[in-house]
Parts: structure tokens; sequence; C-alpha cells
């Protein structure tokens, strides 16, 4: 996959400076022509400096604070300023936002579009969360949706996918699919899956396996219909997470039955492992051999118990276990990376 | 002295270089293959996260035997455990280079974290024997983590190796009594400033490409540190804390004029020599430290509430960006607003609309308890924080 090596590089970033003196030793070599060495030279001394991360960087903290800060400001002041000024005041940030966006996109393609220039994002961005602050504000104090509670984070929801089609944006997508899950009832952001969501409970784990085949479809769709194709790993990057850790809960929570979910877990991940593959996406491969090797796990682990239960032999089998998967592992992550890097 | 081939790392530093030249278009592709072909880099470094997943399953071998070593033992006491753990320690250590020397890791994810599992069970086991109190503790980190940075050019370690080089500056202060304690800002700001010069004169010699990551991420440290020495927000409240000086809220410090001064300069001066010598590295330290001085003074002088100053802040900073994106629209004084880098658009947008999904509440406040969407999935759940 194209953007992974280049995720790769960019994690991997050590501030490159070029250095003279290596050249010039490639030059004496004869590696490198003289036009070259001039060019490095010359742009040596003439060389830019970027600053467009941290001017995006600033952008991006800028558009945080001022809507969390209108988002608290909204959650204090809920009483006492007048709502309609409130409201007032929030439509206005919304819509001179939303209406910048319009008047400067490009035009719409089903190929990827670039944004017009630097601000472009970030003001679309303040656009979308001023806009679910305000839809939310609306909610709480006039009821606008009535008990219908789901239509109130539908109809956001429908508005940021349609934001991020519409303006081509990967950030505002990935929050859209925040907003789906949440309109399901469950958190998909990287930092609270694990912890904000109540994985015991019987209808999260449906919800959850469904919502992930959800996204492994939206994915496999916006390859085949190649629309806004790079939108594709965001669906399958919170689609894979969100399925594995579905079933992975299944397996733990249904214990009387666990192997048929096992069974399951299996099968995904031999159509993830595939689809890396085919991809030569790295970070895939990790991720489906790490949730392989938790389900694995689990099941050696409970036929260790059946065997002999806290039996002092069975520890030292089971300490055996890691030292030795583990080893094994390496092993094959280690072929793996040989293989995706022959082909 | 280091335990990497040095003509591989020198190979893998002119192919960085390299690789950049052809990135920027100064180099046809036809010399920079030739150049691969010269200079050959026989290390095993995997992909990135192939090499998480070496790290991971590493620390997860080590643990495990570890505890099969206890669980033989278990009978014996504490300071035999210990004693064990050195024991492990030197066993880690041996596989470790072994690996380097023999399997040619180079920054495979195993190297990495054997050589961290040998330096933590070498300390723990040493300060648990000893009974080693903060000073000792913090000369055992900083001996130990010397090693490993000078042996295996391990950046993390050339950190921890500095911050524990500031603890036994810190508690030899303390232990030398009330007098020299009232210097101690003061003592860490001049020890911080000696570091960063000393840096400066290494990363100067040729040979510096086997440490120069190292050696940036340590002066770094030392802008930083040297920053911390002399915040007001950092000297108050720790010589508060230390030294029991019960201030009241409204109450100074001796000197604290001066460390106002301090937290308000640093950061100028940072920032300014970072645009006069075009250092992005200074400019982004200094920029991460003027969020230091807001915070600074919005913790002594709250007038407004937190609110307010987040919606002011992020107004000014859009307004800052915006003109300074106008102001390079075209490339002024060697600065651009145009990404030279290497990797393209879309991979750095798919990381940071990652940052997005978690840093914004995409969620509207207080749609209510339940939820009633989803039909399909029988009502959606309700246990799911907004």
């Amino acid at each position: 996959m194209c953007f992974e090596i280049n995720i790769c590089t960019t994690f991997n970033y050590n501030y490159i400076e070029m250095n003279q003196q290596v050249f010039e030793q490639l030059r004496n070599e004869g590696l490198i022509a003289d036009a070259s060495f001039a060019n490095i030279k010359t742009n040596q001394e003439h060389s830019l400096l970027s600053v467009h991360w941290e001017i995006k960087t600033l952008l991006y903290l800028g558009v945080l604070l001022l809507s969390g800060g209108l988002g608290i400001l909204v959650y204090k002041n809920i009483d006492t300023i007048g709502h309609q000024v409130i409201l007032l005041f929030i439509a206005l940030i919304c819509g001179g936002c939303y209406f910048y966006c319009v008047k400067n996109k490009k035009a719409f393609s089903i190929k990827r579009v670039t944004a017009p220039n630097t601000l472009f994002d970030y003001i679309l961005l303040l656009a979308c969360c001023t806009f679910i602050i305000f839809i939310g504000y609306l909610q709480f104090q006039y009821q606008l949706f009535g008990n219908r509670y789901g239509l109130a984070s539908f109809f956001p929801m429908v508005v940021l996918f349609f934001s991020a089609y519409y303006f081509d944006h990967l950030g505002v997508l990935s929050m859209a699919i925040v907003n789906l899950a949440g309109w399901l009832g469950i958190t998909v952001t990287p930092v609270s899956v694990l912890t904000a969501n109540d994985f015991n409970n019987s209808r999260i784990i449906f919800t959850g396996l469904a919502l992930g085949v959800l996204l492994i479809a939206m994915a496999w769709a916006t390859r085949k219909r190649k629309i806004k194709q790079h939108f594709e790993l965001s669906y399958a990057n919170f689609g894979t997470h969100i399925l594995l850790i579905s079933c992975l809960a299944a397996m733990f929570h249904f214990d009387s039955v666990y192997l048929l979910w096992f069974v399951l877990l299996a099968v995904l991940i031999f159509y993830f492992y595939n689809k890396a593959m085919a991809d030569k996406s790295f970070y895939f491969i990790l991720v489906t051999t790490l949730y392989a090797y938790i389900g694995f796990t689990y099941v050696v682990f409970d036929l260790l118990d059946k065997i002999g239960a806290y039996n002092l032999s069975i520890l030292y089998i089971g300490f055996l276990y890691f030292i030795l998967s583990g080893i094994g592992l390496i092993l094959f992550l280690m072929s793996t990376n040989k293989k995706i890097k022959a082909v | 002295m280091i335990a990497y081939s040095t003509t591989a790392i020198y190979n893998l530093f002119v192919r960085e270089q390299a690789a950049e030249a052809l990135d920027q278009q100064y180099l046809p592709q036809a010399e920079y293959d030739a150049i691969l072909t010269r200079y050959p880099v026989n290390f095993y470094s995997p992909n990135l996260f192939i090499r998480i997943g070496l790290l991971i399953l590493t620390f997860v071998i080590q643990l495990f035997s570890f505890g099969i070593g206890v669980l033989l033992f278990q009978s014996l006491s504490d300071i035999f455990l210990a004693g064990l753990a050195i024991f492990f320690a030197l066993l880690v250590y041996v596989a470790l280079e072994y690996m380097v020397k023999t399997n040619k890791h180079f920054r495979s994810g195993v190297d990495d974290a054997l050589l961290w599992g040998a330096a933590g069970a070498l300390f723990g086991g040493i300060s648990y024997i000893t009974k080693a109190g903060d000073l000792a503790n913090c000369i055992l980190v900083f001996i130990i983590a010397l090693y490993g940075a000078i042996r295996f050019a391990d950046r993390l370690m050339s950190l921890t190796a500095y911050i524990a080089l500031l603890g036994i500056v810190f508690f030899a202060c303390i232990k030398l009594g009330p007098f020299v304690k009232n210097f101690l800002p003061f003592v860490v700001m001049g020890i911080s400033a000696l570091i960063y010069f000393l840096v400066k004169r290494l990363n100067s010699f040729t040979d510096n490409h086997l440490y120069h990551q190292c050696l940036s991420i340590i002066s770094i440290a030392t802008m930083l540190g040297f920053y911390a020495g002399g915040n007001y927000f950092i000297v108050r409240e720790l010589s508060n804390e230390l030294f029991n000086l019960d201030l009241a809220p409204n109450e100074t410090i001796p000197f604290g004029w001066l460390f106002w001064v301090f937290t308000f300069i640093i950061p100028v001066i940072y920032l300014g020599r970072g645009i006069q010598q075009k250092s992005s590295v200074k400019i982004r330290v200094g920029l991460l430290l003027i969020a230091a001085i807001v915070f600074t003074v919005r913790y002594y002088y709250s007038i407004l509430a937190i609110e307010i100053y987040m919606s002011i802040a992020g107004i000014v900073l859009i307004v800052i960006a915006y003109g300074l994106t106008r102001y390079l629209k075209i490339p002024k004084h060697g600065f651009t607003n145009i990404d030279l880098g290497s990797a393209d658009a879309v991979a750095k947008s798919q990381i940071e609309s990652l940052f997005v999904a978690s840093t914004f509440n995409s969620q509207p406040a207080d749609v209510g308890n339940t939820n009633f969407g989803g039909g399909n999935f029988g009502g959606g759940g309700s246990s799911g924080e907004f």
C-alpha cells in the first residue's frame, strides 16, 4: 500500500540535513555527476525551510481550542445568557465557515480533490464542530427532535458524511464514522474503544460486529466503485478493529460456545491476513497477528484450565507457552516481513 | 565502542542522504541506484510495524522467561530473586550482543526490547539489593543508560541518561544543605546549558553520524530542561513542595521577578534564534514553550474563565496561522508554506484524521441517554459513553 510506506517514513522522520561532505565524497568516487553536486550545493545555500506543519499545527490547535471553548461556554451558560444570542453566535461561525468552504472549494470529483489552501481543511473542521454543537444545543433547549434521540445524532452524522465526501476531508470522515458508531451506541475513538464500551453486554457485542461488517463493506465498496478511494483506509481501519475486538469480546462473553466464535475469528483473521498480504500492508499484518494471538492464547489457556485446574505444573506449561509462542510469532513476523518486501 | 558495524551505519547515513537528495529531485534515479550498490547495508531492520510487533513479543518472552526463573526459586528469599534479576540481565545482554553481532539486528524491535529488558532487570536487581536511595538510584540509572546510549546509540537511552543526570544534580543539591538548595534552579539551568553546548561541539565532529540522532534528542531535552529550570511555575511549586515554604496563594518566592523574566524571555529567544538560523527544531521548541508561558500566567492570574481563554486563544491561533499563510504565499526570507517533506499528503492526513477523531468531541452533547436508533441492531445500546 503506497500510503503505508509513507506513514512509516512520517513516523521514522528524522530531520535530515544534507551533509555536503558526503556528497563531495560521492562526487569524488564518481557516483554522482558534477551537475547533481552543483544542484545540491546551490540548493543548500539557498535552502527554504518549510513551516507548513507548524502552521497546520497552529490551525489544528486553534480549531480544537475554539470549538472546545465554545462547547464549554454553551454548556455552562445554558441557563444564563439568552439562548437566541448563543445560538446566533454559533450559527454565525458555523454558517460563515461553511460559506467559506463552499465558496473556495474545488469542483467535486469522485477522485481525490486536494484542498485549495492550508486553511480550508481547518475551516471545514470548525464548521463541522460548531454544527454539532449547534444541533446539540437546539436539541437540549428546544427538543428539536423531541424524544427521537436517535434522530438527534443521526442528522449530524448525515451532515458529517456529506461534508466529508463533498469537500473531501479525511478528518471529517473519521468524525462521521465515530458518530455513526455513537448513533449505534458504541464508542470507537482510538483512545477509548476498550475503556468506554461495556463488552460484557451482548447487545454491544452484536452491534460492534454489525458495525465492523458494515465498515469493512464500505471499505470494499469504496475500492470497488472507485469512489474516493483514499477513504478506504479509514473505513478499513475502524472496521477491522471494531470487528475483531467484538469477536474477541464475544469469545470471552459467550464462553459456553466460545469455540464457535473462535472459528468465526479464525475465518476473519484468514480474510484480513490475505487482504493485508495482497495490499502489502505491514500495519494490518501486525494488527491481525496480535488479535489472532489473543484469541488463540485464550483457547490454549481454557484447555490448560480444563486439564488441571490451578496445578503448578500447568503454570509452568503456561509460561513456556508464552515463551515458545513468542519465539514462533517473531519468526512468523520476520518471514512475513521478508515475503512482503520480496514481492 | 558501538556495538553495530560502523561501516554499515556510515553506509546507512550515506543512503539516507542520497534518499533525501533523490526525494528533492537533485539526483537522477540512476545515480541513486549506483550509490545503493556502492554502499551496502547488511542490517536487519524490518518495517516499522513489524518492529513494533517484534518489540512486544520480545518483551513477552523476557517477562515469562524471568517468570519461570521466579517460579523455580520461589521459596528463596527476595534478595536471592534480586540476584536472579541481575543474572537474568546478564543473560539478556549476552543475547542482545549475539543478535547484534551475528544476526545483524539494527533497530529491529528485538534489539530494542533486549536492551531495555537487560537495563531494567539490572537496575531493579542492584537497586533492590543495595536498598538505594533517590540519589543512588539516579546514579545507577545514569550509568546504565549512558552505557546503553554509547554502546547501542539508543535515542531513548540517551534521553534517560540526561534526565538521570538532572536527577543526580537535584538530589545532590538537596543533600548539600539549605544554602545550595536556593541555587537549585540555576544549577539545573547551568548543567543544561553546559550539555547543550557540549552536544553542539560533539555534533560538529565529522563522524557524528553514529550518534547524531541521540545528540539531537539530547539537545532538544536540554533546551526544555533549561526552560524548566527557570520557569516560575516549576520553581515556585517545586520549592514550595520540597522545602516546606507553606506559601500563601499570592505569595511569591525569593527572586520571583527573575523567574518571571526567564519564563517569558527564554521561549522568545528560542523562537527568535530558530527563525534567524532557520532551525525548525528551535522554532518548534519555542512554539511549545510559548504555550507554557500562557499556562504559567493563567495559573497565577486567572481573570477570565477557562472557556473564554480557550476561545480567545483559538481565535488568536487561527488568525496568526491565517496571517502566516497569507504572508508566505510566495516564499519569503527563506521560509515557505509548501510542504517539502517526502511522505505524501494522504498518508499524513490519514494520521491526522485519527487525531481529529480522538480529540474532537463529535457527538452532540446531551442527546439523551437512550438511543433508539439503529432498529436493525436491536435498538442500539445505551452504555456507550458520549
